[in-house]
């Protein structure tokens, strides 16, 4: 009974999702689909995934993800592991650090990770940059966040590494990135 | 299995104790969930999104309502929930029992517990407020609209017992006489020293004179304050002020004892109200008399006397700057005063000075007046003025044509000196004159015109009865600058660490102190953030706050961190500055950056990696501009090895100085 009606707020939940998905121009379906449990054909989506090449500037690398209403936590969840195997270029999320969740509060999506994004980190303003512009201008790629907010095991942040301002939403940042 | 079963019960307990936790920390209005699961939405219709859900018996703080939904936060997050599914508790049930009485003379109101956080008003002193929880140094205060905001908890005191709540809707600000009150606890407020060696000055701002200096660790009761400063009690009886960013407030657990009973604020309770004193009804305390021999000297611009010990009784009339009365009796933060009309009354402590009075001769004025000499010694003009009684001052300059003023409160009114025409570089003419609406003496310092541009430097003795006026022409750019020099990190903040171990704190601290050294030798007045290894504050949102507060308090020209670059991959190398553009100083924060970056580059030899325009929390409030250095990077091997080593240190000092010329010059 309970775990119906659980069920249909998380369809709910998705669903809102999902309307706000449509229409984002910036995506390209690639047109092939993964295959899932119950023979349904589920499409996916080529994502940009922002990673730091070794001078310090991003660079993207783009992946395939199943196109569904968990996008957004799913490009964090991929950001998170890092480039793929054999790539020239480097993490830029600290070891250890988990995505709790991505919540869009109007064009705002806030993302809360775990603690690690702040104690493993290696500091530096270059570095603290690098890390958040990376996240930042991930999630800027649908159309409907035009700002990112970082939270720590669910607690508002002023800062990363002590340089810069996280008290408000950040925008995409174009000139730490490399093409 | 058994880790397993342990890890749950670990949960569990948690889970309770969260919610024991927010049961204490009470709200105006908590609405309770009826429905299993709740949407919350990001509007007031089932048209918004979807921006969450609660559960069943979660509480949820109500903020606003719209028809039949109830606008509610949770932690950060807010959001709309359709009114049916929620019970709306009333507010008082919750409450502490307690009231926040504002010390402070304009007091903020904000949005949660710390000054991060939004002002969501202001409230004048006096104002009582219902507490309703708790959160480090701020309280949670219930305001008249019915909404909720914080205060700082060192800007009230608190009064009322913490025990089970009134059953009455709103507290009583004065109980009818007769009634038996609760016992009233005052809160003891410690503020402790952080810094080295902090200034205490007369009042809330560095213009004023300092009083005396005080050690790191020393503890001093806190008698009120204002958003940057604390107001706090010294050995003396007197009363003086401290930056609030260089110390740290406590609550003192214990009863503080008094020292002596001229300096010691009541803290014991008193269960009633002194009888046959019907009209002042003020809760709870006798007043204790002074031992004679005290003054209050006003030190607000105007202060209101009452008939009573607190806001609640009238204003029987106004004192103003620099008077003083005789000081009678004391209760709370209140002093009984003598007018010169023979009435008696009552001020606040934080609208004056408590000092020990002059002997007053025979025929009851002072002896002397205040007298004025100028000479002129290696360029420089020096104006000395001494009076027969302590006194404040405030100094400003004018243009057209360029003067200084040094106006002189609690200068006797007597005879005047005469002003005087030193054979000096620097000034041509020093005039004297009376305030007579200030109540102060006023000496107009003529600045010699067309020779470049006139410093100043402003020194008082510590009996504040002798004050020294230094005047001269700069020799160069740095000449009587006030720059402030910012070693990035500290303490419990190590920033980066090289791979061999060495620390950005150690980098950046050395390499202040000797730009420190550097500058002072070219007469830069340099103000170090910190000159140890510290941080200030428990957190670093406060540590980047007391950063900028410095540098703004200090009316500083330039504000320039040093710190050292960090990249996840060790073989980026090189100098870069950082700049935040102010809309109205982004010209002279650019300019900073890239005169430094110039000289840098030049003198250590490392890559130009340029300069870059970010949101740094260090340079986003400053009043002045502000650049920060990040030297080279300390995850490069080869950079490391060099940011170790003295000579570096000592070279990227003389290029920060000889940037700072640059910026000057250009």
């Amino acid at each position: 009974m309970a775990f119906w009606r659980k069920g249909i707020v998380l369809v709910t939940c998705l669903s809102i999702l999902a309307i706000g998905l449509v229409g984002c121009g910036n995506f390209r379906q690639t047109g092939s689909t993964n295959s899932i449990a119950d023979g349904t054909l589920e499409p996916t989506l080529q994502v940009n995934l922002y990673f730091s090449d070794r001078d310090g500037y991003l660079r993207v690398e783009k992946r395939d993800l199943p196109d569904n209403q968990r996008i957004m936590l799913a490009v964090m969840e991929e950001l998170v592991k890092g480039p793929a195997p054999g790539s020239k270029l480097t993490d830029t999320i600290p070891e250890g650090t988990v995505v709790h969740s991505v919540i869009l509060d109007g064009k705002v999506a806030v993302v809360d990770f775990s603690e690690e994004i702040q104690t493993n980190h290696w500091g530096g303003s270059l570095g603290e940059s690098i890390t958040l512009f990376s996240i930042v201008n991930t999630l800027c790629q649908f159309e409907d966040v035009e700002r990112v907010e970082i939270t720590i095991e669910g607690e508002k942040v002023v800062t990363l590494a002590g340089h810069l301002d996280l008290t408000q939403p950040l925008t995409p940042n174009e000139n730490l990135v490399r093409d | 299995m058994s880790k397993k079963l342990l890890f749950q019960a670990i949960i569990v307990c948690c889970f309770c104790f969260v919610s024991m936790v927010s049961a204490g920390l009470a709200i105006a209005q908590t609405a309770v969930v009826k429905g299993n699961v709740v949407n919350l939405r990001s509007g007031p219709g089932t048209g918004y999104a979807v921006i969450g859900e609660a559960k069943q018996g979660d509480r949820l703080s109500v903020l606003d309502t719209s028809g039949e939904w109830s606008k509610i936060s949770r932690g950060s997050l807010t959001g709309w929930i359709h009114s049916p599914l929620i019970t709306v508790e009333a507010g008082n049930q919750t409450a502490t029992g307690q009231t926040a009485v504002v010390t402070g003379s304009t007091v903020r109101l904000r949005a949660g517990a710390g000054t991060s956080h939004p002002v969501v008003g202001e409230v004048p002193a006096g104002t009582r407020l219902p507490v309703l929880g708790k959160s480090g140094d701020w309280l949670n205060v219930l305001l008249s609209s019915n909404k909720t905001a914080w205060v700082a908890g060192w800007l009230v005191r608190v009064e009322g017992s913490p025990a089970p709540a009134p059953s009455s809707a709103a507290p009583t600000p004065a109980a009818p006489s007769g009634t038996l009150l609760p016992p009233v606890q005052i809160a003891v407020k410690i503020a402790v020293v952080t810094a080295g060696i902090v200034n205490v000055r007369a009042s809330a701002g560095v213009s004023y004179p300092v009083v005396t200096q005080v050690n790191q660790g020393t503890r001093l009761a806190v008698v009120g304050g204002t958003n940057d400063w604390v107001n706090v009690k010294l050995n003396t009886g007197q009363t003086a002020w401290i930056a609030r960013s260089l110390v740290r407030l406590e609550e003192s657990t214990a009863p503080s004892t008094p020292q002596n009973p001229a300096s010691s604020p009541p803290t014991t309770a008193v269960p009633s109200p002194p009888a046959g004193q019907p009209g002042q009804g003020s809760p709870g305390g006798a007043e204790e008399p002074m031992p004679s021999g005290y003054v209050a000297v006003v030190k607000a611009s105007s202060a209101g006397v009452r008939e009573g010990p607190g806001v609640q009784n009238p204003v029987m009339c106004f004192v103003f700057q620099g008077e003083r009365f005789p000081v009678l009796a004391q209760k709370d933060i209140w002093r009984k005063i003598t007018l010169s009309d023979g009435r008696t009354g009552w001020v606040a402590t934080s609208q004056v000075n408590i000092e020990k009075a002059e002997t007053p001769s025979r025929d009851g004025s002072f002896d002397g007046s205040w007298t004025l000499e100028a000479s002129e010694s290696g360029g420089r003009t020096q104006i000395v003025i001494k009076s027969p009684v302590p006194f404040e001052y405030n100094t400003f300059t004018l243009s057209g044509p360029s003067r200084l003023v040094i106006d002189l409160f609690g200068v006797p009114n007597t005879e005047l000196p005469s002003g005087s025409t030193p054979h000096s570089q620097a000034v041509s003419q020093v005039r004297v004159g009376w305030q007579s609406d200030a109540a102060a003496g006023r000496v107009v310092c003529d600045l010699a015109q067309g020779l470049g541009l006139t410093r100043h430097r402003v020194e008082v003795s510590p009996d504040r009865k002798s004050l020294k006026v230094e005047l001269w022409i700069a020799n160069d750019v740095l000449d009587g600058r006030v720059i402030v020099i910012d070693p990035g990190h500290g303490g419990a903040d190590p920033g980066a660490t090289g791979p061999t171990g060495y620390k950005e704190k150690d980098f950046n601290l050395q390499t202040a102190l000797e730009t420190a050294r550097l500058l002072r030798q070219e007469g830069v007045e340099v103000i170090l953030t910190r000159t140890t290894d510290i941080r200030l504050g428990s957190t670093t949102a406060e540590d980047l706050d007391a950063r900028s507060r410095i540098a703004n308090q200090s009316n500083a020209d330039l504000f320039v961190s040093i710190h050292a670059n960090a990249n996840l991959d060790r073989s980026k190398h090189g100098t870069s500055l950082y700049y935040h553009s102010h809309p109205e100083n982004h010209v002279g924060c650019a300019k900073l950056a890239r005169a430094l970056q110039a000289s840098l580059v030049k003198e250590l030899g490392r890559k130009d990696l340029g300069i870059f325009d970010r949101q740094f929390l260090v340079l986003k409030n400053l009043n002045m501009p502000g650049a920060l250095v990040e030297t080279a990077f300390l995850s490069n091997h080869e950079e490391e090895r060099l940011l170790a080593q003295d000579w570096f240190q000592n070279r990227t000092a003389i290029a920060i100085v000889d940037g700072i010329k640059a910026y000057y010059n250009n």
